[in-house]
């Protein structure tokens, strides 16, 4: 677990900003040629399913919104988790934090029914965003005070929040009105939704929040003497309290912040895309993790993390594409993915190989 | 092994030794065009070096001169990118450790690598233990180290556990495992480093019984004195080349550190008499872990030096003052202010600025910028202050101020604190404590690892600060540099102050024995702790009250 930890840890140092450029290049580029071997491998014809891939997610005009829709959440979630990343804590527990401020959100949105659109909009958001901060809170209290790894107590908290909302959408919130086989909430009332921005579309304002979101965190981060304290947080915990930064304070606001914004991916799957809580939604989706390597592939810079959210959700809605143009599996996008994160991961050595190279030239 | 075999230790890995007397004139160790690259960067260039069998031969040089790296290349434990090295008269290809030591070169290092639960006997045959049938021999092995440490005047007790020693039975230890190998080329890297004065002279006493009996010894030194007492011959690196070689007995120290920078170096600052005024830090009863019962007070325009041997207390000093850590007991003001319960940052508001020992891990953020590591402290604002936004011009300003008066390399503000040199570094915090006047300046083994260029100017830095009527404490493990810069001296020992000194009474002994927990020496002021220690301290055995670093909680 430790290993694990410094691993990710390492390769998230401000450092790596530099070559924000080199390393996601290669890590996507080696990921993309090992998936094409594999396809090679199991009898595929590479090009044609890349080709196919490409079609599916970007192609038309409906595959570049069904990309975008995946891409919102994902990117949410990254900016959110590099927030945590910056200050040095691993919040593994996005998912956790995304699955009740989904449910916080819904139960709201029905809750304000009465309350005129955009106003009771905003209090859907904000609960969802107030249920991520709390789940986000109890890992970071019990790193501050006892000592025990966000890492662990982040993950874990996962399973208890879709447990939790598992109970809430099956039993007190179940909407009984249709024949769904999976449990899920009532549908909220209409003028709760994210209004839809293109016709004939799914696509919702939602996107919206791609564009401020990163430019209010790297704003945040860059220019406020709240984001220096977090920075030299992450950067050497030693030397921040040496300046006098109260380093557990800096620790819960992260998290605060973290799970804050990862409860806003929660609330706008719900207010934006199936507009009601349905349970194992997103974790089945895993809009958490991705937008966990989207996170570590940018070393949680705001504004590539959102870039790479995009790119991540095209390649996910490229390879459903390229299952129903091929016969090849959709797991392949898996592949890709975890080749992304052991590159990632390998990121000092790929620059010590680096090095070694350009010495030998 | 059979039970013949016992005292099989004596028997030395097998090589040629030199047996003809033309062979035995030639140098114990040659090495020519030496090349070693790291990158763009040439740590060592074009270097030859001769070692001759019974001189005790000294390497000096700056930080990153390349002194440590061709010893490193010598035993084995870096490559050379060209040159050639012949040993005793014939081409050596040293391509390990293990090379190094079938050849008889062995190098003690600055951290030692013994296991502290077994005892100085088991540490020393470890590997090749005498064997009586299936058992260790352990008399045997007890009898081959008292045998060796007597015959080198390496005295240490076999018996004794690794993690009772002080250091410098440590690194006798150190040196008996290197001799116990059959060592007869023996390097050792910066040796002096953590021993009391007395120590050192112990050492060197057994570096020139081992030159005597024609072994070769090499010691990586920055402490010119030492160096010019007690070497044989001399060699000065600067830049990865050699720019000097001298006859120690034909030298000053003005010369080798000529040789060393380049230039001619004041290293005994002039200082200045000032009349030292109100008390701007005053500690009362003060305990914390590894802290007991220290009273201390520094006055406006003086500096306070705190000496002692390497883990009594000194970092704990720091820290219960800095505010890392709190006092369990006693109460600390910082200009007539009780800080006691207060935080770091309530204590830097109250005018306290500190440079810590360890600029690296604690005093800056490697991979953050070097602007970033300049205004921590004072991101939020002058002190007291606590803005919400980063006040963008008024960093720029400090900033620009800062890296012009401290000679910070202007042109790479934005790349990460962790690509400066060490003196570089030291510059970066020098700037960001001293920029703005502070009643009180704690300042950490300001120049440990740093060259002397670097550390002329640090020095300088801490008289300026005094002369504008600072108080400033000054914790250093290097005794010259107490010496030099302190209008007291304090000396800590266990957690404990054991002794005050003018700067004029504190010479080598009595400055030693102090260190050593060796209390009511004639000339000592202050609180003498008479039974605190053995009398068996006096009768000239420091070692044996020298604390680990693990054991200075006092639990005596």
């Amino acid at each position: 677990m430790a290993r694990a930890e410094a691993i990710v840890r390492r390769s998230l140092n401000p450092r790596a900003i530099a070559d924000a450029l080199v390393v996601p290049a290669l890590a996507i580029g080696v990921g993309i040629l090992i998936g094409a071997v594999v396809i090679v491998v199991t009898g595929g014809d590479p090009v044609a399913a890349f080709s196919a891939l490409l079609n599916g997610a970007v192609g038309t005009q409906n595959n570049v919104v069904a990309t975008l829709l995946r891409s919102v959440p994902i990117a949410i979630a990254g900016v959110g988790i590099g927030v945590a990343l910056r200050a040095g804590a691993l919040n593994l527990g996005g998912e956790g934090q995304m699955i009740m401020g989904s449910l916080a959100s819904a139960a709201a949105a029905t809750a304000v029914a009465g309350v005129p659109g955009p106003a009771g909009i905003v209090i859907a958001l904000v609960a969802g965003c107030v249920a991520g901060a709390l789940w986000a809170l109890l890992p970071a209290l019990l790193e501050v005070r006892l000592q025990i790894p966000i890492l662990i107590t982040s993950l874990l908290l996962n399973y208890i929040g879709a447990l939790f909302a598992a109970w809430v959408s099956s039993y007190p919130l179940r909407d009984l009105s249709g024949s769904a086989a999976v449990a899920q909430t009532a549908l909220i009332p209409q003028e709760m939704w994210l209004p839809n921005i293109l016709a004939g579309t799914r696509l919702h304002l939602g996107i919206v929040v791609l564009v401020i979101l990163p430019l209010a965190v790297a704003w945040l981060v860059r220019r406020t003497v709240v984001g220096y304290e977090l920075r030299m947080t992450g950067a050497n915990r030693l030397f921040a309290r040496y300046g006098g930064i109260d380093v557990d304070r800096q620790v819960v606001v992260a998290m605060l912040t973290s799970g804050a914004i990862c409860g806003l991916a929660g609330a706008v799957v719900v207010l934006g895309l199936n507009h009601r809580y349905i349970d194992t939604f997103v974790s089945a989706s895993g809009f958490a993790w991705s937008g966990f390597i989207a996170a570590i592939l940018t070393a949680a810079a705001p504004i590539t993390t959102v870039f790479a959210g995009l790119f991540l959700g095209g390649l996910q809605v490229g390879a459903a594409g390229m299952t129903r143009a091929t016969n090849i599996p959709l797991q392949i996008v898996d592949v890709v993915q975890a080749t992304i994160i052991l590159m990632v991961a390998a990121r000092p050595a790929i620059r010590a190989w680096l090095a070694r190279r350009t010495r030998a030239a | 092994m059979s039970a013949s075999d016992a005292p099989a230790l004596r028997n030395q890995p097998q090589r040629e030794l030199p047996t003809e007397a033309a062979e035995a004139a030639e140098a114990a160790v040659s090495m020519r065009g030496i090349v070693k690259r790291y990158g763009p960067l040439t740590a060592v260039g074009d270097v030859d070096l001769d070692l001759a069998a019974g001189e005790v031969h000294a390497l000096v040089g700056e930080n990153g001169a390349g002194k440590s790296t061709l010893m490193q290349i010598l035993a084995g434990v870096t490559s050379m990118d060209a040159g050639r090295i012949r040993v005793r008269g014939r081409d050596a290809a040293i391509r390990g450790v293990g090379d190094a030591h079938r050849l008889g070169i062995a190098m003690v290092h600055q951290h030692f690598m013994l296991f502290p639960s077994l005892t100085v006997a088991e540490n020393l045959t470890i590997g090749k233990e005498p064997r009586r049938r299936l058992l260790v021999d352990r008399a045997a092995a007890r009898r081959t180290v008292t045998e060796l440490s007597e015959r080198f005047g390496l005295t240490v007790d076999p018996d004794a556990r690794v993690r009772d020693l002080g250091v410098g039975a440590l690194q006798r230890v150190e040196i008996l495992r290197a001799l116990l190998r059959g060592a007869d080329i023996l390097i050792l890297d910066e040796p002096t480093a953590v021993l009391t004065p007395q120590e050192s002279e112990r050492l060197f006493g057994v570096t020139r019984n081992l030159a005597a009996q024609g072994r070769t010894v090499v010691f990586v030194s920055h402490r010119l004195e030492e160096v010019i007492s007690h070497a044989t011959r001399i060699t000065v690196l600067r830049d990865g080349r050699v720019t000097a070689r001298l006859a120690a007995a034909e030298t000053d120290i003005r010369e080798l550190a000529r040789a060393m920078v380049g230039r001619d170096v004041v290293l005994r600052l002039e200082r200045h008499e000032t009349e030292p005024g109100r008390t701007v830090l005053e500690l009362r009863g003060v305990s914390a872990p590894g802290l007991h019962d220290v009273d201390l007070h520094v006055r406006a325009g003086e500096i306070v030096g705190v000496a002692g041997v390497a883990g009594n207390g000194q970092s704990e000093l720091a820290d219960v003052i800095s505010g890392v850590v709190r006092a369990t007991r006693g109460s600390i003001e910082v200009d007539g202010r009780d800080v006691t319960g207060a935080s770091v940052a309530a204590r830097r508001v109250a005018g306290l600025a500190y440079i810590p020992d360890d600029r690296f891990r604690v005093g800056l953020a490697g991979d953050a910028s070097i602007r970033d590591n300049l205004i921590m402290g004072r991101h939020a604002g002058k002190a007291g202050q606590r803005r919400r936004l980063l006040d963008r011009a008024g960093i720029a300003r400090r900033v620009e101020r800062v890296v012009g008066a401290f000679r910070i390399p202007a042109d790479r503000l934005d790349s990460p604190a962790r690509t400066l040199s060490g003196g570089n570094a030291q510059r970066v915090v020098l700037g960001r404590e001293l920029a703005d006047p502070h009643p009180v300046t704690l300042a950490a083994q300001p120049t440990r690892g740093i060259d002397v260029a670097a550390t002329e100017f640090v020095r300088r830095a801490l008289l300026d600060r005094r002369s504008t009527g600072s108080g400033l404490l000054l914790v250093s493990a290097d005794l010259d540099e107490i010496r030099g810069l302190s209008d007291r001296i304090v000396v800590l020992h266990r957690g404990r102050i054991v002794g005050e000194l003018t700067a004029e009474e504190a010479d080598d002994t009595t400055l030693g024995l102090l260190m050593a927990g060796v209390t009511g020496t004639p000339g000592t002021r202050g609180p003498g702790r008479p039974g605190s220690v053995g009398s068996a301290a006096v009768a000239g055995a420091p070692e044996a009250v020298v604390g680990a670093p693990e054991d200075i909680d006092g639990s005596r």
